[in-house]
């Protein structure tokens, strides 16, 4: 009785995979929806809307590492656990929607009536966005996919100048002498070899961002890292499905020609 | 029966009507790859949009609407609206009234409700149980393509021969990329001892796919003989049933893929 | 009315410190030791085996510290634990890549 249970659950298990494997029967995100970010830990306990949170606006005014390492932002969606407690006292979104940085972050207290709630508690509501994507991305570089957008020569061209120090949050650091560019041999012949650029990422992310959470080797060749993985959100899925440019974008890594 | 026994069967059965259905026959030419979508017009009390695969791949690669464009390669899953056509997403991206295409100008696509019954355009889309409203027709298209197994359009043929010129960049949607060398035409060893190898060609599925159809989201490593494929989950959608049966030639055509002799 | 002695208010005053949850300065204290350490991940690699060593070290130092302020300081404890974390593991990270490099 027990077996065949069991047997029914791995049945449906497959069942499961199989359909999750196929990525692009789903839908791809528009533009201005890739990067987005729905958390519900507390909203609607507290009677107000899931927040919705899009990375394009951000990341065109910060870098990744000035959320994700000095203010300490978790990088799986609804992981962090942020809670109106934590905002008034500073931390999290708090660190600059503060009423004096930017608008303030939802308080435990009655809301004043300025109307900023819905500003981030926006799921399921009709509320007209301060920025609009179309006007605020205008003039920046296009890019083939995730928000239509080339975020890296965007910042190498200064259409935009992403900040990474926060004052009282981030610490006063030494330039970052990034690493040398590699190239890692795809592992199909004719492939064109990645090139993988150290400078081009830190600018973004400094350093503990990837390491070594998502790459704990640094030996070259000593992690082998396979597309099946990496779709699977490991290694460079990490970003490279949900907010930086998405692995549809062969060309983009697979660059060198082969010798 | 034992409920041992019934738990057992039970996933079965389940599974069962889905194979039955999924590919019974090869469907006759004129309504492979049809697609009829409701999501929204309904709502909008227009009639579902009937969407025949071969008009629009006699003219453009299946990447360019599939990546450049982003529909989904589910029926129904794009969720496309009148409001997102009207922003130059979907089916907007082309049928703007203002782009044009062999000399013509391309019919806008339905707006939000209130203009939209102005004219007969709504129904060139929107035409279930109203057929005689397509302006054109199968034979129109058809009537000069090489035929193959079950009187299906043999596609890869007609491009082969320049009878049809897919586009494959759309200005203003579209951006320019890099080309890829491609892979060598490679062969699958048959799991069973009755049928052919396959011998799959990247050259013939990168014309009309590029890359991005199929990495990696249908097949993400691209490393031969990483993925080990069935015909139960092909038949089911799975890797070439994303295409096969439901656009691309049907998997009934076994010797189009199964092609090596045994040895 | 007769005024308290300068013994009662000294100890009224400390009363009142010892009464409150965390002093704000042992905070601020933990924070300064924070940023001290966990400052130079950016260099890491130029440091020696022995300077990210004694990094580590503090960073182990730093950690119970910070799990005991209590639930009023509930997210100082989640944040800075978090970021410590980070900065810990990329030391640890560096210090292995300088052994692998330079055996």
């Amino acid at each position: 009785m027990k077996k065949s249970l069991f047997f029914t659950l791995f049945l449906l298990l497959l069942t499961g995979l199989a359909l999750a494997q196929t990525g692009l029967k789903k839908r791809r995100p528009l533009p201005h929806e890739y990067g987005r970010v729905e958390l519900n830990n507390f909203s609607e306990k507290a009677g107000r809307a899931p927040v919705v949170f899009d990375h394009w606006l951000h990341r065109a005014k910060f870098t990744c590492r000035l959320c994700h390492v000095d203010i300490g932002f978790a990088m799986q969606a609804g992981s962090t656990g942020i809670a109106a407690a934590d905002n008034e006292r500073g931390y999290y979104c708090g660190a600059c929607h503060n009423g004096r940085t930017s608008f303030a972050a939802c308080s435990t207290k009655d809301q004043p009536a300025t109307g900023t709630c819905d500003r981030c508690h926006s799921a399921g509501k009709k509320v007209t966005r301060h920025y609009d994507f179309r006007a605020f991305t205008e003039k920046l570089p296009r890019g083939r996919f995730g928000n239509g957008i080339d975020w890296e020569q965007a910042e190498a061209e200064g259409s935009i100048t992403p900040v990474d120090f926060l004052a009282g949050v981030s610490i006063k650091r030494e330039a970052l002498t990034p690493q040398k560019d590699f190239d890692l041999t795809a592992k199909v012949a004719g492939m064109p070899e990645i090139i993988f650029s150290h400078q081009k990422h830190t600018v973004w992310n400094g350093c503990e961002l990837c390491h070594p959470e998502i790459f704990l080797g640094v030996k070259k060749g000593k992690t082998q890292y396979s597309m099946t993985e990496i779709y699977e959100g490991k290694y460079c899925g990490v970003c490279h499905s949900s907010v930086a440019f998405p692995l549809i974008d062969c060309q983009r890594c697979h660059i060198k020609p082969v010798r | 029966m034992t409920s041992k026994k019934a738990l057992f069967i039970l996933p079965l059965f389940l599974l069962a009507p889905g194979l039955l259905f999924a590919n019974d026959k090869i469907p006759p030419p004129e309504k492979l790859g049809l697609v009829v979508l409701g999501n929204n017009a309904r709502q909008a009390g227009l009639a579902p949009v009937v969407f025949d695969h071969w008009l629009h791949r006699a003219t453009f690669t299946c990447r360019l609407c599939h990546i450049d464009i982003g529909f989904a390669m589910q029926a129904g899953e794009t969720g496309i609206r009148a409001s997102l056509n009207s922003q130059g997403y979907y089916c907007g991206a082309c049928h703007d009234g203002e782009k044009r295409f062999g000399g013509k100008t391309i019919f806008a696509a339905c707006e939000e409700e209130g203009e939209s019954s102005a004219g007969k355009q709504c129904n060139r889309c929107h035409s279930q149980g109203k057929e005689d409203a397509r302006e054109i027709r199968f034979q129109d298209v058809a009537g000069k393509l090489p035929r193959t197994t079950g009187n299906s359009i043999d596609w890869e043929k007609a491009e082969a021969d320049g009878l049809v010129k897919p586009v494959d960049f759309l200005e203003g949607v579209s951006q320019k990329r890099d080309s890829l060398q491609l892979q060598a035409d490679f062969s699958i060893e048959a799991q069973t001892s009755w049928a052919s190898d396959v011998i799959f060609s990247h050259k013939k599925h990168a014309v009309w796919n590029g890359c991005e159809v199929c990495h990696p989201a249908i097949y993400a490593s691209t490393k031969a003989g990483t993925v080990k494929y069935s015909m139960f989950q092909i038949y089911e959608g799975e890797s070439c049933g994303v295409c096969h049966s439901k656009v691309a030639f049907s998997l009934f055509i076994c010797d189009k893929c199964h092609k090596n002799k045994v040895q | 009315m007769p005024r308290p002695s300068a013994s009662f208010s000294t100890a009224l005053l400390l009363f009142c410190l010892l009464l409150r949850p965390l002093p704000l300065p042992a905070v601020e204290e933990l924070k300064a030791e924070f940023d001290a350490v966990c400052g130079k991940t950016h260099n890491a690699l130029n440091l020696s085996a022995a300077e990210i060593n004694e990094l580590i070290g503090r960073c182990d130092a730093l950690k119970p510290r910070l799990e005991k302020l209590g639930p009023e300081r509930g997210t100082e404890r989640k944040v800075f634990l978090q970021r410590l974390k980070m900065c810990r593991e990329f030391y640890a990270f560096a210090l292995s890549t300088k052994e692998e490099n330079c055996p």
